[in-house]
């Protein structure tokens, strides 16, 4: 059964792209076949991570809302440029970062139907088996779309006290649209921080399970939005940690 | 009329509340009337930052925007540290972090002209020296909106790819706004990074001043938004920095 | 590309319509209401048995339930090879309006980019 998954966080700064193409790296490395669909419409950028800038932007998701194309004439299949080997597939729907079209958006809106249209077809034309949902952070129409229709969510905070309020209410949010399956990952963990403490505390106030609390990061941010960390960095512990993230939406 | 000074961002999850937060402080604390606006109502978090410094607070922007109370009703003045030479004064105007309100404002929006009047009016009755605006993050109407009345633009902007694209429409569009001042300043800077190299770099690819390039602390991540970063380090070269661009502001 | 013109119909015929869903609706709808949509939603349209299934609920509460949502705009009615199927309509996002000197300005913006 093809799964959708929403990656969300409510403030910026969290990780989540970062988070959303490292879990969708481990999910192919398993021989899934992965759509990963950039939702940010206003600011776009997971494409970079896996390596797609505006010139190999055939089509994009703002392309398909205006009734340009299909969607699955906007996928890129990226797994060749992770340079891996990987057995599943990896398939990035991007949004459009030219300026003209981001104004666009802005001024003109979009039928969000199409938007969820657009999320059924993909999972049947491309025959996916995970369809990886990265959204605008915080609570928006588009966001509140994914989440409401979403088998699994996964929510980034840091251990931080606006993230901490602002994932209070996502989980009230995710709560009252009946989430099936909800995953936290406390990410940007200070290294003076006790791990276990901070697991058992966000359990403790969200009431929900933490799939992954991962440390801040030298590499990570060094990396600064390049690549794919658990490519580079298989044996690290944020890899590990990821790799738990995987398993829970495998499960 | 006071300085409209306008903290933007492109993407979310730059600083922008913690810097627009302990600028205004610093700004006060050498002297200035500051208004502090948190006009990120979809999203609001200034009121975390001065979490102990408010008390009971009633009236939010929220409530003016609505028309349920006068604008002089959601501002309140927050207390600086004692001992300080010549001690400004600094006022918030906090936003709703409820559910219900934020969805109100991601469907409705508020009324813009309400909301620069609202303005107006505080800087006046309060004869404030500048009016600092948290905005909403990217180019939403209402960031256009301050855009175009804002005298002085802080735009921050990290070191990601993913940044530089947005942070250069930002720029583009202000300067058609005819905004007079834009400064830059880049955020959570790699410790790894020559910043003298960064700094012209940024500078080159933006065709915009860099007011400053400020690296990742540690002790950022750590305070955890719990308490206002200045007040606890007033000695940390981050605190130098602020200063220095709270210099410039006032210069300006 | 015949389901490309189908979709364009489709949104042409849904801008035609006034109202229409928003995501945040559903944040504020009484639970009954809420668990039928989400069902269409989630499967992008679903019969009314289908419906009454998932929900373990007779087809005549599912149907009123249906008529109700059918009403306040939020779900259209379509006959797919001669069955009925219940989908979400969507109201498009919406609009906002901009100081004139504003929307000159991004106008400029658009163009530079074009030329």
């Amino acid at each position: 059964m093809p799964k959708i998954v929403s990656i969300h966080s409510f403030r910026g700064g969290t990780g989540k792209s970062n988070t959303t193409a490292n879990v969708s790296t481990l999910l192919a490395a398993e021989g899934q076949r992965v759509g990963v669909i950039d939702t940010d419409i206003q600011s776009p950028g997971i494409h970079v991570l896996f390596g797609l800038d505006e010139d190999d932007m055939v089509h994009s998701l703002n392309d398909y809302l205006w009734g340009k194309c299909d969607i699955e004439e906007t996928a890129h299949d990226v797994t060749a440029s992770l340079k891996a080997d990987i057995d599943g597939q990896i398939y990035l729907i991007p949004s459009s970062i030219k300026a003209g079209e981001i104004a666009r958006v802005l001024r003109e809106g979009y039928d969000v139907g199409l938007l969820n249209d657009g999320f059924h077809e993909l999972i049947e034309k491309l025959d996916l088996d995970m369809l990886m949902i990265d959204t605008h952070p915080g609570l928006n129409e588009e966001t509140l779309l994914s989440i409401a229709i979403s088998d699994a969510l996964i929510i980034i905070l840091r251990p931080d006290q606006q993230d901490y309020q602002g994932t209070g209410v996502t989980v009230e949010v995710a709560r009252k649209l009946i989430v099936p399956q909800m995953l936290l990952v406390v990410n940007k963990v200070p290294t003076t921080f006790d791990f276990d403490e901070v697991k058992a505390r966000v359990e403790q106030i969200y009431e929900c399970d933490v799939a992954a609390v991962l440390p801040h990061s030298d590499e990570m941010m060094a990396l600064a939005s390049a690549g794919v960390f658990v490519l580079h960095y298989p044996n690290h512990q944020v890899s590990s940690e990821l790799r738990q993230v995987a398993a829970k939406l495998l499960a | 009329m006071a300085r409209i000074v306008a903290v933007n961002s492109f993407r979310l999850g730059v600083g922008r509340s913690t810097i627009a937060t302990n600028l205004a402080v610093l700004l006060a604390l050498r002297g200035q009337r500051i208004g502090l606006i948190d006009a990120n109502l979809q999203a609001p978090g200034l009121h975390i930052l001065f979490g102990q410094h408010l008390d009971q607070a009633s009236y939010l922007l929220n409530d003016f925007l609505q028309n349920k109370c006068d604008i002089q009703q959601a501002v309140y003045r927050i207390a600086l540290a004692d001992g300080v030479a010549h001690q400004g004064l600094l006022w918030l105007v906090p936003a709703s972090p409820h559910l219900t309100e934020t969805t109100r404002m991601i469907r409705q929006g508020y009324d813009l002209d309400w909301f620069y009047r609202g303005l107006q009016e505080l800087a006046s009755t309060l004869r404030l020296d500048m009016v600092l605006i948290d905005t909403q993050n990217g180019l939403t109407e209402e960031t256009l909106f301050t855009l175009a009345i804002a005298d002085v633009l802080i735009l921050l902007s990290r070191t990601d790819q993913q940044d530089y694209r947005g942070t250069a429409i930002t720029v583009e569009l202000a300067r058609k706004l005819d905004l007079p001042r834009i400064l830059l300043i880049v955020n959570e800077a790699p410790g790894t990074a020559d910043f003298s190299i960064l700094k012209t770099q940024i500078a080159q690819t933006y065709h915009c001043d860099v007011g400053a390039v400020l690296p990742h602390f540690e002790e950022v991540m750590a305070l955890a938004s719990a308490e206002i970063f200045v007040l606890r380090y007033p000695h940390h070269p981050l605190t130098t920095q602020l200063e220095q661009i709270g210099d410039e502001l006032v210069r300006s | 590309m015949g389901g490309l013109f189908d979709r364009l119909q489709d949104e042409i015929d849904s801008r035609d319509e006034p109202g229409g869903l928003s995501p945040i609706d559903l944040l504020d709808m009484s639970p009954a209401l809420a668990a039928v949509i989400q069902q269409i939603i989630r499967k992008n349209g679903m019969r009314l048995d289908q419906i009454a299934a998932a929900l373990d609920q007779s087809p005549q509460e599912t149907q009123k339930v249906l008529d109700e949502l059918v009403k306040k705009g939020f779900v259209r009615r379509i006959e797919v090879k001669e069955e009925l199927w219940y989908k979400a309509h969507f109201g498009r996002k919406a609009d906002k309006t901009l100081h004139q000197s504003v929307w000159a300005a991004l106008d400029n913006v658009v163009e530079d980019e074009e030329q």
